[in-house]
């Protein structure tokens, strides 16, 4: 047997479902619902609030809850609800990922492999899409030809005809952008 | 260090006549030795019991932590006023609200559910539920009435007419 507060909120959602369904009942031609049933369920429902409010334990109390749960159509659906219910969500605030973060060739790990390391403090996750422009020659570079992604970052590849002698080591003035994509 | 002044109010199930005050005041001052209340209601009166020796004030014992006022012939939208008095008489700190009992309104309407309960066969009668609805709507308004607006006389106007219905029972339920 439900608790008089369970009951309390059945009867709650039970009245809402009830006006939902009695609104659209003329539309669609559903079985029809008593237009007074909302307003029965909540003024019983209110005086079982308020008697539990002043004496949980009045003597017929638990009657008029039985009798109000009685009312209450699509009872079922509200227990339901009730039951499935999950808790409130806490919002987070959303990170926002800079792109393009430029990089330099101080941020090299060694001659080709950029590891991450940017003075906009983003996180390089392997899951992101990278997109690599040199600065210094105007163009994008082309992924697998030019460049490889790493788990961390790219590897520059000096593929002996579009791209030679790249050595970040030796040339921490490289300029790059890199474009992050989710 | 100085009082801080507050009260709450309560009714006492079955004692639909009776308003109950606490203090519940925090802090304390050696210069207050006495209270009085006062209940304003909408006409701009006082409720106080009878053979009261005051109109307005009703004196409230320091040493009584509550106070039971039995002035309630029915239910009421009331500017309840508490006075902390030092020797002389004058109010040192004073504490004010606007509420509304329904006690009287409320029992009725539980009892109607009651005999529902028992005989849901009297809500074939459509005055029956239509009345007991207006009831209902009755005491929300004078609630919302207090509680968001303020407004004492919406309020009352409200309690009035639960009170109308509730006095002429045999011909509305």
């Amino acid at each position: 047997m439900l608790t008089i507060p369970q009951i309390i909120s059945v009867a709650k959602l039970s009245q809402v479902i009830t006006d939902d369904k009695l609104a659209k009942s003329g539309l669609f031609n559903s079985p029809k619902i008593d237009p007074s049933l909302p307003f029965l369920i909540y003024r019983v429902r209110k005086s079982v609030e308020w008697m539990y409010g002043k004496d949980p334990n009045y003597p017929t109390l638990r009657q008029v809850a039985n009798y109000l749960y009685s009312i209450c159509p699509y009872s079922a659906q509200a227990l339901a609800i009730i039951n499935n219910g999950g808790s409130p969500i806490t919002p987070t605030t959303p990170t926002i990922i800079k792109s393009p973060i430029p990089i330099f060739g101080s941020d090299f790990a060694t001659a080709t492999a950029w590891n991450g390391q940017n003075s906009d403090s983003i996180s390089i996750r392997s899951t992101y899409t990278l997109q690599v422009f040199w600065n210094d020659i105007q163009r994008f570079l082309q992924e697998g030809t030019e460049w490889n992604r790493t788990s961390s970052g790219i590897e520059i590849i000096n593929n002996g005809t579009t791209i030679t002698g790249f050595d970040a080591l030796t040339n921490p003035d490289y300029s790059l952008y890199i474009y992050i994509s989710l | 260090m100085a009082l801080n002044p507050s009260f709450a109010l309560s009714q006492i199930l079955g004692i639909d006549n009776t308003l109950v005050v606490t203090d519940t005041s925090t802090g304390s001052d050696v210069l207050v030795v006495s209270r009085r209340v006062s209940l304003q209601i909408d006409t701009g009166g006082y409720l106080v019991p009878s053979g009261n020796p005051s109109s307005q004030y009703i004196s409230w014992a320091l040493a009584d932590t509550s106070i039971s006022l039995a002035v309630l012939n029915q239910d009421y939208a009331i500017q309840v006023t508490v006075d902390w008095l030092d020797a002389g008489g004058s109010a040192l700190y004073t504490s004010t609200t606007l509420t509304d009992t329904t006690q009287y309104l409320e029992q009725e309407a539980f009892n109607l559910v009651e005999s529902e309960s028992s005989d849901p066969s009297i809500l074939q009668d459509d005055n029956y539920l239509m009345n007991a609805l207006r009831l209902r709507k009755n005491i929300d308004d004078a609630n919302i009435a207090v509680s968001m607006w303020g407004n004492i006389t919406v309020s009352q106007s409200a309690l009035n007419r639960g009170t109308y219905l509730v006095q002429n029972a045999n011909c509305f339920f």
